[in-house]
């Protein structure tokens, strides 16, 4: 159902660059989505979040289109979008509604076939829980590193700070998310 | 807890199954088109008062134009600019454009701007070889300090001083875009705007535009469209009409107060088949697409509608609270003429 949503947003185009900027987010628009899911643990404000982006980048489209790496321009765009909106608009909404994925009792656990089996199960609910204790800063750092695979450097660019900063803004968020973890409450597998 | 732990846990909590998105890229698109025109209109801004004394020394240094606007006497401008636009009057027309000009938009915010563009799909071929995409002119109403194409902070060696027409004007270089910027009346400012393919004689292309602009000729915009749906004291505060060929869009957005923000725009566009959506409900026996949000108002697209697309969107939760029927009552209020022939 999200995919057949997704392939809903191919809308009406006046001018060949606003074709190809409609081609872009289309093409580009779940993967937005699972950033901005990342940063703001709720698919509502993610999806407000990447309808703030992409308008942005509309704004901005004449330089974006002609960037050397779209999707990094896209990414920095978004996470821009995600730290300054965390100082405004979002400080004082508070009316955001559970939608049913959000709600939908974990599925799959962590930690993946790969990881110890002496690490407890922890779900995605739970991940999810504790990336949000995660200051707001410190998990953009993370997203960026961990799920974005960006450099030290690359994320420096992104942030707007120095290499040295990530480092620390990384291992705070690190911390922060292992702490968060261990205080969680267990959640069973077939709950 | 190391890192490569962290990415795994990351990864897979990308994945979690999504809800239905509600991520609107038209939306976006308007927004974003909507910011672009302000950008534009305002990147000037802060040179306002400069530009003011300079208008005034240019004035005083070559006198007031005599004559009144000469509607079939290109280039003759007019003695005073109009207070604000007809939204549904087109002020001004091109009196010459590179070959090729494929489709054209109007565009009017009464209290802003008048802009007339033209767009060059299939390259045009200027005198000196230049593929001209775009040309764009820009008018503002008198007592409004517009200053088109400047930007906020120009580079270095990107505008300089010009005449146009005996008054003080600015040419302004942005790689493949050039901006002659010049007041069409006094104190009182134009553009023409032309976008190459890459380097060329835009200034030539520019020039010759803004000489032959024919001022004041008031042509009737008809529309696609009649409502009754939107109440009467609300005031029309920007329209768009777009053609290329056999394909057309005209907007319309409506503002509760001189002061108010958009706050309804009724959008048709033919034909319909030009928007591929998927519509997830049916109003009125059409497909259709609804979209409500807290923080951009809501949305109601309607597919095939006598061939046409129909995209009706307000704003913010104050607009929705005065449309008692919402915007399907705005549809069922609304008569569409999807022949232009028939439009009022």
């Amino acid at each position: 159902m999200g995919s057949r949503a997704w392939l809903a947003l191919e809308v009406y185009v006046k001018t060949d660059d606003e074709r190809r900027y409609i081609d872009y987010v289309s093409s580009r628009l779940a993967w937005l989505r699972k950033v901005a899911f990342l940063l703001c643990q709720d698919w509502h404000r993610a999806d407000d979040l990447a309808q703030a982006a992409i308008t942005r980048l509309y704004v901005h489209w004449h330089s974006a289109s002609r960037a050397d790496n779209l999707d990094a321009y896209t990414r920095r765009v978004l996470v821009r979008e995600f730290l300054s909106a965390r100082r405004t608009v979002w400080g004082s909404r508070v009316d955001l509604h559970a939608d049913p994925a959000s709600a939908a009792p974990p599925t799959v656990h962590w930690p993946a076939p790969q990881a110890s089996a002496d690490d407890d199960p922890v779900t995605r609910m739970e991940v999810r829980a504790a990336l949000a204790q995660v200051p707001a800063r410190q998990r953009a750092a993370l997203v960026l590193r961990y799920y974005c695979d960006l450099s030290v450097v690359e994320t420096a660019e992104v942030l707007r700070c120095s290499p040295g900063t990530v480092k620390s803004q990384t291992a705070r968020g690190l911390a922060a998310l292992r702490l968060a973890l261990e205080s969680r409450q267990f959640v069973p597998a077939d709950r | 807890m190391d890192e490569s732990t962290v990415a795994v846990m990351l990864r897979d909590l990308a994945e979690t199954p999504p809800p239905p998105s509600s991520v609107d890229i038209s939306r976006a698109a308007v927004a974003g088109r909507r910011r672009v025109r302000m950008r534009r209109l305002m990147s000037g801004a802060s040179a306002a008062g400069v530009a003011a004394v300079v208008a005034l020394v240019a004035m005083v240094s070559t006198g007031l134009p005599t004559e009144g606007p000469g509607p079939n006497n290109p280039g003759s401008m007019p003695s005073a600019a109009p207070a604000q636009f007809d939204p549904f009057l087109q002020y001004a027309e091109f009196g010459w454009l590179p070959e090729g000009s494929v489709g054209s938009t109007i565009t009017i915010d009464p209290r802003f701007y008048f802009n007339l563009s033209a767009e060059f799909e299939t390259p045009a071929i200027s005198s000196d070889q230049s593929a001209v995409r775009r040309v764009d002119l820009w008018l503002a109403p008198a007592g409004q300090n517009v200053e088109f194409g400047l930007p906020d902070v120009p580079a270095p060696g990107s505008y300089e001083s010009t005449q146009f027409n005996g008054r003080e004007a600015w040419w302004f270089e942005d790689g493949s875009r050039t901006t002659l910027r010049w007041q069409y009346a006094p104190q009182t400012w134009a553009a023409v705007d032309v976008v190459l393919d890459g380097p060329g004689a835009g200034r030539d292309v520019a020039r010759r535009v803004a000489e032959n602009v024919r001022y004041g000729v008031d042509l009737p915009i008809r529309q696609p469209f009649t409502t009754t749906g939107v109440p009467t004291h609300w005031w029309v505060c920007l329209v768009m009409v777009y053609r290329h060929g056999q394909e057309w869009d005209v907007e319309v957005t409506y503002a509760h107060d001189l002061d108010a923000d958009w706050a309804l725009t009724i959008h048709a566009a033919w034909p319909s088949e030009r928007v591929t959506a998927v519509p997830t409900t049916v109003v009125d026996g059409y497909p259709a697409r609804t979209d409500a949000r807290a923080t951009y108002g809501a949305g109601l697209q309607l597919f095939n509608v006598d061939g046409m697309f129909v995209d009706l969107q307000y704003y913010d939760a104050q607009t929705g609270a005065l449309l008692p029927d919402g915007l399907v009552g705005v549809f069922r209020a609304t008569e569409f003429y999807p022949d232009p022939a028939d439009w009022r």
